[in-house]
């Protein structure tokens, strides 16, 4: 308690009235000092800041932001039907008109928050688009940036108010819809983007409380459109995730008419299931273009598969729509929880795929956990990443082996280990079967060539099944050449191959040298996969060797 | 060193799966000189090589490739050719929309919608743009009951794409770039 100075008794009233004003003029400075040392030294847990020479004063209240859900069709979307839905688990701040932040916390599940400050100053309610805890246990960092204004982070802020008492301040971020197209502040969109990240953290922490998340930035803007170009110009060619130098991160489509992704919550978590397979696990797939119905590598077949089926578990929403076209009126959508038409089941198939991760996660003996405990340990698995090692490590993690084997087999999947040993179902196109089965081929003879053939035109080229045969080999631990050649040089193929070790190590020979790939790899002990391919996208037939 | 095309396709290996766009340069790079003057006089500007365009998750499954030229000219017509592969379903379909200064004067059914052969089919339009600037086509192909957006640029004129500003970015106190949302 700071006190008045006292003054000399007989004082004539002249100096009393110099110190009464000496009082008005210094108590508040003093005052304002002793507020500013306390909120110099605070901020945090939703309290402290001073110095704005009122009483602390509290401000509350939620946070939400206009939803737009998709038509009751699954075919665009419904901007009739818009509905405000809290921004759970942002960061909330009081800051003063220039910025300085007085008091933060995080909004709660449903959106409201609660800070405190000292009154009698202009401030404002900022909430950022962050989900960030860097506090031990599950720690996690998410931001939405404007990748077309210098990865700028998006935040909320409420006008500027001078509290002299407390005060209820709710917030909205409305959606900008004008009717037929967007024509004010599309301000929801990142909170829309920011909530399915949410969603999806919770889902992981379910799993795992201690989880340490590597940081992700998403990454939304009006100008993200589908074209290939500058990202920073918005030219982002479509909704994607990408992991380059160490950074996490995921691009959003935002085009007003062509197609815009923040509502289209099943894309959005897709994509952020990439980012926990970069992140926690391992992803081999080749991705390339692919419909319903194909025949895929198998690979891609459970990469799609594990997006889609992941989907529906962290949203619990089994259907997944994606909207396009003028207004978002057009659009698609598909139940992962369907079960695949007949001549679409299989180790190659998305749908399948998809059917199974979703599968797993509503069957009420197995749940999400097992699931995620698969992801995890499918990072050192030492094959490709398919619905083989997937469903053998979901077993390993606790899975009930005759649940698991029925779901697989109702795909006519034979899940008898992660190499798809046993397998009978290679699809209806004889020449793709022909290359892909068995799953796995054996190589056997050290130092000379065995010959292993590719169909790039059966099922499709590239991305499907027969593109690339997968072959399996023993090795001590040793430095071994791996060398891939044509049987019959043309001067036309591009061999290439990729290589997990033992260890799950994952390696390439990817060089461009025509009608040749050579690797010199040091192999720990153990029994190594290798998938080989063309560039060129040949037919062909390979020689491959293992030699010293 | 693969070409650009193929190279993407080969890094998905790092990303999610799908034929994507990465950091790429720009598409517009070093534009040629300006083609003959004349209102009639057709873009003599080198086009570039076939792109293929970025494909997302779970869409139509038909492959969109463009050959554009590297820069056209306000006023006068040029030639984009659409590829459009891997159509292996009857119902494919495709429409194409384009902002009010661009104007197709062939083809122009494929403006309302048409139906694609399996296969793959090549379509020719011609393009008039009115003004400089940075443009796209808008090509929406349907196939197995799913739609896919993909966006087409068009460089009219020189002049390198500039930024639109629409978010005013601040710096809070602490460096910190912001883009302030007002809320309602």
């Amino acid at each position: 308690m700071l006190h008045s100075p006292s003054l000399a008794p007989a004082a004539t009233a002249r100096i009393t009235r110099l110190a009464q004003l000496r009082r008005a003029l210094v108590w508040p400075l003093l005052m304002s000092a002793a507020a500013l040392m306390v909120a110099c030294g605070g901020g945090g847990g939703g309290g402290g800041g001073g110095g704005g020479g009122g009483p602390t004063v509290t401000i509350s209240g939620t946070a939400n932001y206009d939803f737009v859900p998709a038509q009751s069709n699954g075919i665009g979307l419904d901007y009739g039907a818009i509905t405000q839905k809290p921004i759970r688990g942002a960061t909330v701040q009081l800051i003063t008109s220039s910025g300085n932040v007085l008091a933060s916390t995080v909004t709660d599940a449903q959106g409201a928050y609660s800070l405190s400050a000292s009154g009698n100053r202009a401030m404002r309610v900022r909430v950022r688009a962050e989900l960030r805890d860097t506090t031990s246990p599950g720690t996690y960092n998410v931001t939405v940036l404007d990748n077309t204004a210098s990865n700028a982070l998006y935040v909320l802020d409420s006008a500027l108010f001078t509290p002299t008492a407390n005060e209820t301040r709710d917030l909205l971020a409305g959606s900008g819809w004008g009717g037929t197209s967007y024509t004010g502040t599309r301000a929801a969109a990142p909170f829309a983007v920011l909530d399915v990240a949410y969603q999806a953290l919770q889902k992981v922490l379910s799993a795992a409380p201690s989880v340490s998340l590597p940081a992700l930035r998403m990454f939304w803007s009006k100008l993200n459109k589908s074209s290939d170009g500058n990202l920073s110009l918005g030219e982002i060619g479509t909704s994607f995730f990408t992991y380059s130098g160490s950074t996490y991160s995921l691009y959003l489509l935002g085009d007003d008419g062509v197609d815009t992704d923040e509502y289209d919550t099943h894309v959005v978590a897709h994509e952020f299931g990439h980012y926990l397979q970069r992140a926690l696990s391992a992803d081999d797939s080749i991705g390339g273009s692919h419909s319903g119905g194909d025949l895929l590598d198998m690979r891609v077949a459970f990469s799609e598969g594990w997006g889609n089926g992941w989907s529906g578990i962290a949203l619990n929403d089994p259907v997944y729509t994606d909207s396009a076209a003028t207004s978002q009126s057009l659009g698609f959508s598909f139940d992962v929880s369907d079960l695949p038409a007949s001549n679409d089941k299989g180790f190659f198939s998305e749908a399948s795929g998809q059917y199974l991760v979703w599968s797993l996660g509503a069957e009420p003996t197995i749940g999400f956990t097992p699931i995620y405990n698969a992801l995890v340990a499918l990072k050192n698995s030492p094959q490709f990443t398919s619905i083989y090692s997937f469903g053998t490590a979901v077993k390993t993690a606790g899975a009930s082996s005759a649940t698991v084997n029925t779901l697989w087999q109702g795909q006519s999947i034979l899940l008898n280990d992660a190499y798809g040993t046993g397998e009978t179902n290679f699809g209806a196109v004889a020449a793709a079967a022909a290359v892909a089965d068995p799953v796995y081929r054996t190589y056997t003879t050290f130092g000379t060539a065995q010959p292993y053939c590719i169909n790039n035109t059966a099922a499709g080229s590239y991305n499907k099944l027969g593109n690339s045969v997968f072959v399996s080999f023993t090795t001590t631990t040793s430095s071994r050449t791996l060398t891939l050649a044509p049987v019959t040089p043309t001067g036309i193929t591009d061999p290439d191959f990729y290589v997990v070790t033992s260890a799950g190590t994952r390696l390439e020979g990817t060089t461009s040298i025509t009608d040749s790939e050579t690797k010199v790899i040091a192999f720990p002990a153990g029994k190594h996969v290798v998938a080989l391919t063309d560039y060129k996208l040949t037919s062909s037939c390979f020689n491959f060797k293992v030699s010293n | 060193m693969k070409n650009s095309t193929q190279l993407r396709l080969n890094l998905i290996t790092a990303i999610c799966g799908a034929g994507l766009a990465l950091l790429a340069t720009c598409a517009w790079a070093d534009a040629p000189t300006a083609p003959a003057a004349g209102p009639t006089a057709k873009s003599k500007t080198a086009k570039t090589s076939w792109v293929t365009a970025a494909r997302k998750h779970n869409g139509s499954g038909v492959v969109l490739s463009y050959s554009v030229p590297t820069v056209l000219s306000a006023g006068q017509t040029a030639t984009v050719q659409l590829r459009l592969s891997n159509v292996t379903k009857s119902d494919a379909n495709v429409k194409v929309t384009t902002p009010a200064g661009i104007t197709v004067t062939s083809n122009t059914t494929v403006m309302t919608g048409m139906a694609l052969p399996l296969g793959s089919t090549t379509l020719t339009l011609q393009v008039t743009p009115s003004a400089d600037g940075l443009e796209y086509l808008n090509v929406f192909t349907t196939q197995g009951g799913r739609i896919s957006a993909q966006s087409v640029p068009l460089q009219v004129g020189s002049a390198k794409p500039q930024l639109k500003a629409i978010n005013k970015v601040e710096t809070t106190p602490s460096g910190e770039k912001v883009i302030s949302l007002p809320a309602q």
